[in-house]
This record gives C-alpha cells, structure tokens and sequence, in this order.
C-alpha cells in the first residue's frame, strides 16, 4: 500500500494547526489589507497532587449544592493557594464540581487529563495515546510559527530533555514536552549571543537531512515507507519553521523580545519551573505560539519539589511532614501551588504590560490552572476543580464561583480530631465532564463542536454535550 | 483439530474458538500475496480513491448488516441501508474489524470477505479525510491474532504458497546503540566530553549526579506490556530530531574544540586524538577555499566520522550546502556544518534491511550488522566484519557459524537476551508501582524502625527485580530447560549485582568497603536487605552476610519449595503485577493468557468503566464477582481464573494463608471512635484463603481443568508443550522484531525443534532462528 506523501504532509499540517503558514507574515499583509484580526492564546498550567478544595474555593463557602450556582467573587477573599491571583479577581473563573468521567487521575491522569479520554487501566494511562488533547485541539485553530510550545518540568531531574505526558495531536500522535529551559530557549530563539542568523544554518542542514531520508525510500514500500514520510513531514515542517524564525531574526523582532537566558541552567524544580514561565511569556509576546502548556510534573506523579522541598512529591501527596520545613505534606503542597499560581501571576503581568490592539494582550488571553489529578493524589474524579483566568476577548464569563451540584464531605485524616483541611465536594454523577469544559474553551475560540471527545453513552447525555453555559459569553 | 471441552463451557468456548480461527483468517489475509489469489478484482488497490459508493462494501452491509440496522428495526440507533457517513463509518469499521459485528448469534461473513470488506472501509474513511493508524495492525500486541495451530498444527508449511521472509525495512536503533556510536566517536577524536555510558558518580537526595554536558540518545523505549522495539511500529518527529541535531552540535563543538588543542573550559587539552586533515585546510584557506577543497573536507569527514566514502549525490548536496555556510559565515561555522551534517546520519537513527527488488538474502554487511544488533545491541565486532568482508556470511552454514561463536564466547555483551526476558516476564515494571507507606507498614512484618522511605516511594522495588534477572541470567549461562527453569526454580540470588548501579556503590562493593549508612542509596539498600530475607523466606541466610562488608555478586539461597516456584512468584512479578493497593489479578491471568497460551484478549472496550466495589470488608476474590456480569465475564473468564490462584500472595510478595480484611464491627467500635464520632484507625481480621482456579480453552488436552493454587498451575503449564512453543513464538517476535505470520509456521516448527533437541536450550533456539529465512531473507513487497 503506497501513501502519497504530499497528501500526509497536507494531513499533517492540517493537523498542526497549519503550521506551514506564516503568522507574522500573514499579520503584516492582513494589517494591510484590512482583514486583521487579534489572535487568541491559551495557556494551559498543570500541577501534580490535586488541587484540592480549600486552596481553590473563597474561605466560608458552602460545597453543599442542590442546583448549580453561580456566586460573584467581588466580596470573596481568595484562599493562600491562589492569593497571587487577587489583582486578577475581575478576570477570574472557578469552576467547581466537574467530574473526570472516564478519566482516572489517580496519581495524576496522564494523557487522560487534557483528552478527557479513557486512556486504559493502570500504568498504561500514562503512555496510551487515546486521542487528541484540548491544548492540541486548540493549537489546531489558532496556529502560530509553533502550533504549540509544551513546556514541562521533571521535578528534580534536570537530565529529562524531553517527555511524552499531556498532548497530543491524535491516538498515537503524542506531543513532546521540553522539558530543559535553555533548550527549549534555543529552539525558540536561537543560541545565545548569536549575531549570525543560526535559523538560516538549521534550516540548510534540516533541507540536508531530508535529502538523506529521501535517499532511504527508494527500497522502503508501505509501512515502511511510511515511517520515513512521517520523519519528512517532521524535517520539511521544522525546516519552514526555521525559515520563519530565520525572517523574524532578519527583521530584529526575535532579539527584541528574547527574555534573558537562564544562567546558571536551572537545576532544582523551583528554578526551572521559573525559567519555563519566562520562555512562555516570551514566547506568546512575540507571536512564536498563541497555545502553551507547562506541566509541572509531566501528568504523573515523579521526583520532589526541590528549590522548596526534598520530600519526595509522592509522600507529600501522602502527608507526609517534611521535617526542614516542618510542615505537613498537604501545607507543603499549598505552596508548590502558590508557587505555580505566582509564576502564573507574573506571566499575566507581562502579558498586561503588552499593548495589543486597543488594549494589552491580556484581554485576549486565557489561562486555564489545574491539576492533572482532580483535587487529590489519589483522585476519583468527583470533583476536578479548576480556575480560569482571563475571558478570551469577553468570550469566557468571569468574576464568578460556578459550583455544580456537589455533596459535601470532610478532608484529612480520620484519625485527625478536628477539621485542618475543610471540606471537599463531591459531584453528582449527572454533573458535567472536564469534556464539557473543554468543549466551552473551543466554542470561545471559534471551534463550536458538539462535544469533546465524548464517546458511546456519554454522548447520549445531554447534560454532557455543548459548552457550559454558566462559562461561555454566547 | 480442535478439542472441545466436555463440560458446559462448550458453547462459549466454540465461540471464543470461532473468533481466533476469524483472528487467523483476518491476519492471513492481509497479506498481499494471499488476498490476491483469493480474489483479485475486488480488493481495494489502495489509492484512496472510494469517494463513491463502492458496490462491494454496498453488498457486504446488505448482506450482512442490514437485517438488524434497517429503517423499520433501527437496531443500536444505526441505519445502514444508506450510505454511512464519517462519523457511522468510524463505528461501523471498528465493530466489523474487532469481529463484534454481526453479532455472535449472527451468520458469520466469510473470513477472506470480511477482511476484504473491513479493507474497503480503510480506503472509505481515507478518502472521507479520517486519518486511522495504520502501524496498529502490526502492533505488538496483536502478536496472538495467529491460531497457534496455524504455525504448528499438523500440515504446516503445506497450506502456505510462499516462502517465510520479512518485507525490506526499517530497525531504530536502540538508545543503547545508539550512545555506542557516539562513545565510539567521543574514543576516536579523544574528546571533552563525558562518555554516554559513564555512570553517575555521586548520589544526593537519592538522584544521581550525571556528568555535565553528557547526551542521551533522543528516544528511549518505554516499557510497555508488549514487546516495545517492534521494527515496523517506531516513528521519528520534530523532538527527536531536534535532540539528534543537538548531540551532533554539542559533538561538533567538542572535535572543533579538540582540533584547536583546547578543553570545555578554555585550557589546552594534553590528548591527540584522530584528525581530520582536509577539514583543518578548509579552515585555513578560508573564503577562499577553492570548491575542490569542500569537496575533499567532505570525503575526509564522511570516512573519518562514519568509515565510508559520500556517493557522488551525497558529496555534491552536502558540498553545495557546506559552500553555502562558508560564504555566509566563514570557515568555522562552515566546518562545524558539516560535522554537525554528518552526525546527524540516518545510520544513527535507522537500520535500514533491504534486498534490492524482489526477494533475497541480505548483503553480507547487512548480514553482519543484524546478527550483530540482534544480539549485542552494537556494530559487528572485529570476525564479524571480517567475515562480511571475505564474502563468508553468503551461506546459512556461514551465518550459523558466527551465530554460535558469539552467543558461545561469554566475553562478548549480550544486553538483548537479558532484555527479551525483560519484556517477556515484565517483572522490570515493579519499579513503576507504588505502594503508600501505611500498606508497606501494614503488609511487611518487619517494617519500621530505621527506613527512610522519603528517598523512595517505591520501596526499593528495583532490587527485587535485580535478583530475577540475575537468576535470568544463570539460568541463560546454564541453558538447560530455560523456560521450565525460570518457570519453576525455587532458587533466587539475593542482593544481586546490578551493572546499571552507579559506580560508587558497586565500587566499594567489589572492594569489600564499608558504606556509611547516611547516604539514600544506602538506605534503600538496608530496607532491602531486612525485607529480602523476610520476603523470600530463606531460612538458612546468614545475617553477617547481608551487611555490605560480605557482599558477593552470586549468593543463593533456596526459598520454600512448598511458598515459591519461579518468576510468577517472585516479589518483582508479583509486584510489577499488582496495583497500588490490591493483588492485580486480571493483569496476572491477562499476561498468562497471552504469553504462556498465546490467546488473545480483546482491548478493553472503550465504555468499560468498571470499579471494584468499596468493599474493603470482602476479599479481593468477592469484590471482583462483579467481572461476572455477563457483558464483563466474556472477556474476564480467559483472565481471572488464571491470576486468582495468586492470592497466596499479598500484593507485596508476602507468602500467606489467609487474607487481610477490615473489621467493620472494630472499626466502628465505640472504643475506636474518636471524638468526631469517626474511626480513629482500621481495624483488620483475617478471611479464608482461596487460591483455586480454572484452565480452560486453553486448546491442550493435559492442561484444561481446575487449579489447587499457584503451584500446581504453574507446574501444568512448565509441563506443557504448547506453552513452549508459544515461549518460542515470543522469542521470534522479539528478535525478529516483528509478529509472526503463517508462513513463519516451518520457521517456528524447526526452532521449537532445535530448543528440544537440545534440552531446552535458548542458545539452539536462537540459532536456528538468526540462520532461518525470516531472519536472513527480504523482500521489496
């Protein structure tokens, strides 16, 4: 069997958001001929261990509801977890009593997590490539000279260049996180100090190599053959990638706006979580991506939060006392989150400071922060909360607490006599999926389908399709 | 051919028997040459071009389908009589491809006319832009589609026209071979750059210290059930060519750095490593290097760096772009172009096996390099290449020759004997399964006083799966009755050493010094050592022995032969097989189905979301009754009576006699209610073990029948001469690197023959497969 492999190289890039198009290019002559119109970004910021529900719902308010409701966050104090997000509070969701439905995220969902796909039992959640991932879905509508930046932080393990843990563009079409800051810099904007234009190089040798693989085919039929197509469509669309950058850098746009590169290379979990941040920002001001996802701990649960904690992040997960801190696991895990929620802070700032338009980038940002295993480490998925930032140019309603009908029970341990943690809810096995939600985030960014990734009886159930209407401006 | 059982499973087992026979059919069929002998006008070419109805696949829904999913019927919501769209394509392929449509109770389609009509939906859902992946037919988990009888049933060889051989294709080299190769280098030019294979030297806060500026290969294969190096099924994207292009820079810069005499730092480097002259005069002259001097810098560095000359397409691409570089860049960058260029060879990412048109044996150096990567994970060494040289790898006499000096000579590293077995067992996967520390506590008699579990959640699950492979490799060196050995021995090698250990600690082991107990390694290694002996009951161990002053790489011990026999009843297998907080039989009987009786459990369906109840007052046994709902049980009766009978262990590896329950009625006791009116701890009691089974349809007279326990399954199925030879279809697949098909049937038969005419030698099964046809011969189609 012979595939074309011009029509796999247009699958392809059809598949990656068109990422044979020139967006910066495409903008100036838009601009020009009148037909411009503001981008959209998403930024997806996932941590591992639960977001549990005292450090994402304002303090004194009750999980126990019948009905959905929807309560203004104006006279709410935001819990420590989140505290960072205050100046934001006008542009913030919180979205409790989603269910993962067929996703298991105990010890952290896998590709399950953006998917909302069943992805196998056991182990296999974290390898198993179901299908497509919402990060990737949305890349594919709002492409940019990277349809995507995946940028992930294996914690305490500065070896891990790169991880297959979240997105993907399809089954079996995993995306790879970067998972080394200065890496990631390099492929972003070239090495360091340069003054030559390295992309023009890259791209020479990426053509070179091509010819090579080329050559390989002549004897290779079917599969076979198909597996070199695919390495081409890898080469030829990398090579337009550098050709693109390779413009940018020609016309002084890259240098302006490259952050500093991180010296030294972060090692411990803390400062590469930092530094990731700083290449995403970056990376969205200067239009190289308008879709990024940073993953804190690859979807698993793996290493220790070193930089703040040396407790692995399994025991932690456990409450188990890290005895240099002298906090107990559950406190230590408020500040790993704190610490994502600030960096999220700072890159909503430099987003804000960045005029676009009529306004700044900001109001035509979203940042979805979440856990990729509900809000415990050992999930049952009754209740994935999550918190939304940023409306998506009026397309997301903010400014709320949306909680949908829960039963509320105790946290912590039993043997523990009185309430430390407060209490989490539980969602009715009727409420909506994380599908629904990830539906709603497509209907704002101009993909209206009629679910996401619902299969079999789920599709059948009505509560399930559509976007969520408590969220979506219609 | 087929035996019925007597009993009232005749009815499901008949259908069960259908769907493999199907399963065969389906797979004969795929292949080419067999389709078109059947029916050559029908079959879809594979252009894509089925945008129209096609009056084949019409016939086949009306034939079949449209009975049940008629307008007045409407069957499952689904209507057939019109032409599909997309999305009803999707499901309509899916459940006639995975034989649930037409439904059981239904008449059959023929087998040649449902893998023909499943192929026409292929090209349906092409043309209507649905991208289906094409390498899960070929996956390794569809390794069992193939009756066992099909291979080596009576009249093997007969039925099948054509000859056994493997389709021209691709191998990726494994990261393994792949560091080889730039090791190799970093040797040839004496560069500064850390070694690939260079252990960590230092451990702190349990992680180890690798040497700084060293490269890692850009893929690793993950562990998976299934065997993971599948030629056929590995694909290369944007990463991993970004990872390979930046290893080739960073060695670029290394040689560039070498050849200016200087190290990382900036100080002058003492070594004279090779040269590459043509390369230094480039660099002198300049931007004025006259184009015959590229064309020299490249031959010199493509024989310097890969050992041979560029075609003359290579040398002028690789020129023109090497001129290009000098004129925008100058010399240096022209010169680190090309290193970089030519590092960044297929070689290093592909072993490419082709036989020119039509079918024949590979090319001597071809010949060569896959004994060589098939067994040593490397380049052919010094006789092999030789002998490739000396035209003597042309005949099957030649190849078994050096097929047998080096599996013989026991200097020579074969990392992918101990790897298959790996995969094969899965036992390695222990290390991915975590317990929390309350269960360990709990589960584990001597748990407690000193051990520092922060350093690892996973409980030193590493160090059980070291002893399996060390008895692996006894066994291997022995190679006598290898599959019986490893299925029944009761010996295990304790604290066995581990080449992959960092070199800190087996430094200090080899030389009998003392480790300060403050370092997490050690830590782990203490837990260890207090549990191995708890865990696998060896009376006769000597606590003087398990300190690390009288460490010595082969020390074993005897387990109770009445608690322990073989590899499924190791701590690693039982571990790895296990979940977080349960025994895992499903995973157990799922992984005997499959490898030792070579059937194939269906994908778990994906609207399966099935949980155990929260039962925790009942036994494992009692909460998994609800696999015994009928839509469940179909698939779960080939699994679950075959990994129950492992009940004699706890889900940490604990030999037992009865199984720990909770006491609902002390639980809730007033006593041990704390002041919220809530149990302050769970209070447990013991329940009756029950470690009986059943063997069913499993094809083989002797083994059919109910179990007692562990035991007594594990004998019939050590005993059995099926489950040998299905031993020997996994090896196939493992090192051919692909599924066997049917006319692999005579190639299995002569390999299942060597290993029993041999006493049950791996080494005999091994050479007759590396000096078989599928091993040697390609074919372009």
């Amino acid at each position: 069997m012979h595939i074309n492999r011009r029509t796999l190289l247009q699958q392809f890039a059809a598949g990656a958001g068109g990422m044979l198009l020139t967006p910066y290019l495409q903008k100036l002559e838009a601009r020009e001929k009148g037909t411009y119109r503001t981008p959209k970004r998403v930024v997806f910021v996932m941590f591992g261990n639960g977001f549990p529900e005292f450090g994402s719902v304002p303090k004194g308010v009750s999980l126990e509801v019948q009905e959905t409701q929807q309560i203004p966050l104006d006279q709410h104090e935001l819990p420590f977890d989140i505290e960072p997000f205050k100046p934001y509070k006008d542009r913030l969701a919180i979205v409790h009593g989603l269910r993962g439905g067929r996703v298991m995220p105990y010890h952290g969902g896998g590709f399950g997590s953006l998917s909302g796909l069943f992805n196998g039992a056991g182990t296999e959640r974290f390898t198993k490539v179901a299908g497509e991932s919402i990060d990737a879905a949305i890349a594919r509508k709002l492409p940019g000279i990277f349809p995507i930046l995946n940028l992930g932080i294996d914690p305490g393990s500065a070896q891990t260049q790169a991880h297959y843990c979240s997105s993907a563009w399809g089954a079996g079409r995993p995306i790879a996180s970067q998972c080394r800051p200065e890496l990631a810099y390099q492929s972003l904007f070239g090495s360091i100090g340069a003054t030559k234009n390295d992309f023009a190089s890259r791209r020479n040798l990426l053509d070179l190599m091509s010819g090579d693989i080329k050559k390989l085919e002549a004897n290779l039929t079917g599969l076979e053959r198909e597996q070199l197509d695919h390495h081409l469509a890898a080469l030829e669309s990398l090579s337009k990638r550098e050709t693109n950058l390779s413009q940018m850098h020609e016309s002084g746009k890259l240098a302006k706006s490259a952050p500093k590169m991180p010296s030294p290379f972060p090692i411990t979990w803390k400062d590469t979580v930092n530094a990731q941040f700083d290449i995403a920002a970056s990376a969205l001001a200067v239009g190289l991506t308008n879709v990024v996802t940073i993953t804190s701990e690859l979807c698993a649960i793996r290493g220790k939060y070193s930089g703040i904690s040396d407790v692995t992040t399994h025991q932690l997960g456990h409450d188990d006392v890290d005895k240099q801190l002298d906090l107990p696991g559950w406190k230590v895990l408020s500040l790993i989150r704190r610490h994502m929620a600030e960096q999220t802070a700072a890159l909503l700032e430099k987003l804000k400071s960045t005029p676009e338009d009529s306004g700044t980038m900001l109001d035509n940002t979203l940042v979805v922060f979440m856990s990729d295993s509900a809000e415990t480490q050992h999930s049952g998925a009754d209740n994935w909360p999550f918190v939304l930032l940023g409306n998506l140019g009026g397309h997301i309603r903010t400014n709320q607490l949306v909680l949908y009908p829960m039963r509320e029970h105790t946290l912590g341990d039993r043997v523990t006599k009185e309430l430390v943690k407060g209490v989490g809810g539980k969602g009715l096995s009727s409420n909506p999926t994380i599908n629904t939600l990830y539906n709603t985030l497509l209907h704002a960014v101009g993909d209206p389908r009629r679910h996401f990734n619902l299969i079999g009886a789920d599709k059948e159930n009505p509560t399930l399709a559509g976007p969520l209407k408590e969220l979506l401006v219609a | 051919m087929h035996r019925f059982p007597s009993n009232s499973m005749r009815c499901q087992y008949s259908r069960l028997l259908a769907k493999l026979i199907l399963a065969f059919a389906l797979v004969a069929c795929c292949s080419q040459a067999l389709v078109a002998e059947v029916s050559p006008t029908t079959a879809p070419n594979g252009n894509g071009k089925v945008a129209v109805e096609s009056p084949q696949l019409r016939s086949f829904l009306d034939t079949h389908c449209v009975r049940c999913h008629n307008v007045d019927k409407k069957k499952g919501k689904v209507i057939l009589e019109q032409w599909p769209d997309a999305e009803l394509w999707q499901r309509v392929f899916a459940a006639v491809e995975k034989g649930e449509m037409p439904p059981e109770d239904a008449k059959q389609p023929p087998a040649v006319e449902r893998a023909i009509a499943v192929r026409w939906m292929r090209e349906v859902l092409k043309s209507k832009g649905v991208t289906l992946d094409e390498s899960a037919t070929v996956a390794s988990n569809r390794g069992n589609s193939v009756d066992h009888n099909a291979l080596f049933g009576a009249g093997v060889g007969k039925s099948v026209a054509s000859a056994s051989s493997t389709r021209a294709r691709l191998w990726r080299l494994t990261p393994k071979a792949y560091e080889n190769f730039l090791d190799e280098k970093i040797q040839q030019f004496q560069l500064d750059l850390p070694l690939c294979s260079q252990k960590p030297k230092e451990y702190g806060f349990g992680m180890p210290h690798l040497p700084q500026g060293q490269m890692k290969a850009p893929w690793s294969f993950t562990p998976q059930w299934d065997f993971s190096n599948y030629a056929q099924t590995l694909r290369v994207g944007e990463s991993e060519i970004e990872v390979q292009m930046r290893n080739a820079k960073a060695m670029a810069d290394a040689m560039l750095l070498q050849f200016q005499g200087k190290l990382r730092g900036g100080k002058s480097s003492r070594k004279t490593g090779e040269r590459i002259a043509q390369l230094d005069a480039l660099m002198k002259a300049g931007k004025q290097a006259a184009p015959g001097q590229v064309k020299s810098a490249v031959k010199e560095t493509f024989g310097k760096v890969l050992g041979r000359d560029p075609d003359a397409n290579e040398l002028a691409r690789y020129s023109t772009v090497i001129e290009k570089e000098l004129d925008a860049n100058g010399p240096e960058d022209a010169a680190r172009q090309l290193l970089i260029a030519v590092l960044c060879t297929p070689r290093l990412v592909y072993r490419v096996e082709t036989a020119g048109d039509g079918r024949g044996m590979l090319a001597p150096l071809d010949v060569a390099r896959a004994i060589a990567f098939t067994l040593t994970d490397r380049e052919p060494d010094a006789p092999l290449l030789q002998a490739a040289k000396d035209n003597k790898l042309a005949t099957v006499e030649q190849v078994r020759e050096q097929v047998v000096r080096i599996l013989g000579d026991k200097t020579i590293e074969k990392p992918r004997l101990l790897q298959f077995f790996r995969e094969y067992f899965g036992h390695y996967a222990a290390k991915e399964v975590f317990k929390d520390q309350q269960t360990l506590q709990r589960l584990l008699p001597s748990f407690g006083g000193k051990i520092v579990l922060n350093s690892d959640p996973s409980f030193s699950a590493e160090f059980f799966v070291n002893d399996t492979d060390q008895l692996i490799r006894w066994v291997m060196a022995e190679d006598k009755n290898v599959l019986r050995e490893l299925l029944t021995s009761n010996k295990i090698f304790v604290l066995a050493y581990n080449p992959d250990f960092p070199s800190r600690q087996t430094d200090r082991r080899a030389k009998f010094v003392d480790v300060p107990a403050d370092r997490p390694m050690d830590v782990k290694l203490n837990a260890y050592e207090r549990h191995a002996p708890n865990l696998y009951e060896i009376a006769d161990y000597d606590p003087k022995s398990f300190t690390l002053i009288g460490w010595t790489p082969h020390r074993t011990y005897e387990m109770p032969a009445d608690h322990r026999m073989g590899i499924l009843t190791h701590p690693s297998w039982l571990f790895a097989m296990s979940s977080n907080t349960d025994n895992h039989p499903i995973h157990r009987g799922k992984w005997i189905r499959e490898k030792l009786l070579g059937q194939r459990i269906p994908d778990v369906p994906i609207t399966v979301d099935a949980k155990l109840p929260d039962e925790p007052h009942n036994t494992l046994r009692t909460r998994m009754q609800v696999t015994r709902e009928e839509y469940c049980w179909k698939c779960h009766k080939q699994m679950d009576p075959l990994g129950l009978p492992f009940e004699q262990f706890n889900h940490v590896g604990v030999f037992r006699t009865t199984e720990d329950v909770v006491d609902k009625e002390k639980t809730n006791d007033k006593k041990n209610l704390g002041k919220d009116g809530k149990p302050m701890g769970t209070k447990y009691t013991t329940a009756p073990l029950d470690t009986t089974g059943v063997l069913d349809g499993t094809d083989d007279p002797k083994l059919d029948g109910e179990v007692k326990d562990p035991f007594d399954l594990i004998r019939r199925l050590a005993a059995s001469q099926r489950v040998e030879q299905v031993f020997v279809r996994h090896v196939f697949r493992f090192f051919m690197g692909r599924n066997e098909t049917v006319e692999d049937g005579p190639v299995l038969v002569a390999a299942h023959r060597a290993y029993r005419d041999n006493g049950g030698s791996l080494r005999a099964l091994l050479t007759s497969l590396l000096t078989s046809d599928s091993f040697l011969c390609r074919n372009k189609e």
